[in-house]
């Protein structure tokens, strides 16, 4: 029952709109792609997730909290998310981008908007500070 | 084969007569022994829903320490949601809303995963087996 039979180039139904949704980490990514052409890298983006969720500074983040993140993001959250073209991740340049159906279930988070979530996506739209 | 005396499955690890697994974990080396001898037990992990964060990360984490990889570096390990989406099996196993789940009946789940055999055990225990 884990992946049926995704079509990348149709428009979601509501199912596979909650599947993307429903996990705060997923939410944070599709947050992170509001802006049209930005890209993320992982490694940075990890570090704003563990940020967020632990309420401090990305600077205070520790490597163990930032891999965490980092390996929970790259081994179920983005795969889920590139299988329903929400996200697309480039392997080669370790970053993701938005693809075919992020303008669809952005629409639905709009309109989900709990106050919690427009703090994530005001904290997850930041630049990364910490400039590596 | 079957193992006909299925909740013996400590017993092999000598004296600790009844389940004092929670109390002693750190002390003792648990097993899960499977159903058939083309599997040799390589490493366990114990994953706590309390205080951990994600399972897939204490997946990964478990199965790349057996194999003696990064749990980032794709080539090796492959993103774990290829073989399972162990977000079900949190919700399943580990749900803190219903934490007796874990106490009542002693569950496994096992799958395969990188010409490895993982199973996940309700009491948090991941067993990780390399083929004979």
């Amino acid at each position: 029952m884990a992946h049926p039979n995704w079509n990348m180039d149709a428009v979601l139904n509501l199912d596979e709109v909650f599947t993307a949704i429903g996990h705060p980490r997923r939410r944070y990514l599709l947050y992170t792609l509001v802006d049209e052409g930005k890209e993320e890298a992982l490694p940075e983006l990890a570090a704003k997730v563990a940020a967020w969720e632990l309420d401090k500074t990305i600077a205070d983040v520790t490597d163990d909290e930032q891999r965490e993140v980092h390996i929970s993001l790259y081994h179920t959250h983005i795969p889920k998310l590139a299988a329903l073209g929400v996200i697309e991740y480039r392997e080669s340049e370790n970053i993701i981008v938005r693809a075919v159906n992020t303008e669809q279930v952005q629409a639905v988070l709009n309109n989900a908007g709990a106050e919690l979530d427009s703090r994530q996506e005001t904290h997850a739209r930041t630049t990364d500070e910490r400039q590596e | 084969m079957k193992d006909k005396n299925e909740n013996s499955d400590h017993e092999a690890s000598a004296e600790s007569a009844d389940n004092t697994l929670e109390d002693n974990w750190m002390e003792n080396e648990p097993q899960e022994k499977i159903d058939d001898n083309r599997w040799v037990q390589v490493n366990q992990a114990h994953y706590d829903p309390d205080t951990d964060r994600e399972l897939v990360t204490a997946v990964v984490r478990a199965v790349a320490e057996a194999k003696g990889v990064d749990p980032l570096d794709g080539s090796e390990i492959p993103p774990l949601y290829e073989s399972i989406d162990v977000e079900i099996l949190e919700d399943t196993f580990y749900s803190t809303s219903q934490p007796n789940i874990r106490d009542t009946e002693r569950g496994i789940y096992s799958f395969q995963y990188c010409e490895h055999k993982v199973v996940l055990r309700t009491d948090g225990w991941i067993f990780v087996y390399e083929p004979r």
